[in-house]
């Protein structure tokens, strides 16, 4: 489960598969008692399936 | 590059991605499933987005009207990349468009974020930030696609198209541009998808201001369709 973008904590449950439109999924913070949205694609952009120069972890021509 | 030739190529730009918005848009009732239409809505929106940008540049910079790149000029001038002249036959040809062509631009537009003209590096750096996800989601239905020998062969047949289309396009001197597109596009997926060595084009009637060779053009009903023609006493102003 994702963490709650507000308080942080990992206390979450999903409460719908689909939240305002159909990428992401609604989510509610047992902690801080907020509803949140989650896009379904993956938690992180790291889980982003890129060629090299998109990707800015991997960009190798990267200005620093 | 010449001030022109950088003028150019950010119409060329513009052009490539007002067409790209054009067939997400038309494709948002296509789609073999429902994210994939919500994908191809969201999509064409951010390529109309990028489109103004773009002309916003052109106009600060070069002082090209934004009304008449799109709504006053000839057919033939366009310089989009050829591949999105016609309507697309299938979702092969989506596919393509998505992970090949749309890449393309974002190509060029990567080898501008350190240009010194300000307006161009901010803008680009925006531009590329969504173009990932324009790009993961070419490259998971590209993956999809690939695994199925079904689909596979319509699919490298649609990629080797897009990817010659995106060579004429960059023109004789990004050879370079055309060897990492084909690259980012093998690795996708080295073992599903056969794709044809691309034939070298014979570059010398190409025109560096539509990049093409020997013409070509948008249909003309695409065209209708982009400039609202059948609603135009209907436009605000």
């Amino acid at each position: 489960m994702p963490t709650c973008p507000f308080c942080g904590s990992a206390d979450t449950v999903r409460e719908t598969p689909f939240g305002t439109s159909l990428m992401v999924a609604r989510h509610y913070c047992r902690a801080c008692r907020s509803f949140f949205e989650n896009i379904k694609w993956g938690d992180r952009e790291a889980s982003l399936d890129l060629p090299g120069f998109l990707d800015t972890d991997r960009d190798p021509e990267r200005p620093a | 590059m010449s001030d022109h030739a950088l003028r150019d190529l950010l119409i060329a730009c513009a052009d490539t991605k007002l067409l790209l918005g054009y067939h997400y848009g038309e494709w948002t009732f296509g789609t073999p499933e429902l994210e994939a239409a919500v994908a191809s809505c969201s999509l064409s929106q951010a390529e109309m987005g990028h489109v103004r940008l773009l002309h916003a540049i052109l106009k600060k910079q070069w002082d090209c009207d934004p009304d008449a790149l799109v709504e006053i000029r000839e057919r033939a001038e366009f310089a989009n990349i050829a591949f999105l002249d016609r309507p697309l036959a299938d979702w092969a040809d989506f596919v393509a468009m998505n992970a090949v062509v749309d890449l393309a631009v974002t190509r060029v537009l990567h080898s501008l974020r350190e240009s010194t003209v300000q307006a161009i590096q901010v803008n680009v750096a925006k531009m590329l930030d969504e173009e990932r996800y324009h790009a993961h989601h070419g490259r998971g239905w590209f993956r999809t696609m690939a695994a199925d020998p079904a689909q596979r062969d319509r699919l490298a047949a649609a990629t080797a198209r897009a990817l010659a289309s995106a060579r004429v396009w960059f023109g004789p001197d990004h050879a370079d541009l055309a060897a990492a597109l084909k690259a980012d596009i093998d690795g996708i997926s080295p073992a599903g998808v056969a794709v044809r060595e691309l034939p070298a084009p014979d570059f010398a009637k190409w025109n560096p201001v539509t990049r093409r060779i020997g013409g070509g053009a948008p249909e003309e009903e695409i065209l209708y369709h982009l400039r609202g023609t059948r609603n135009a006493i209907f436009k605000l102003n």
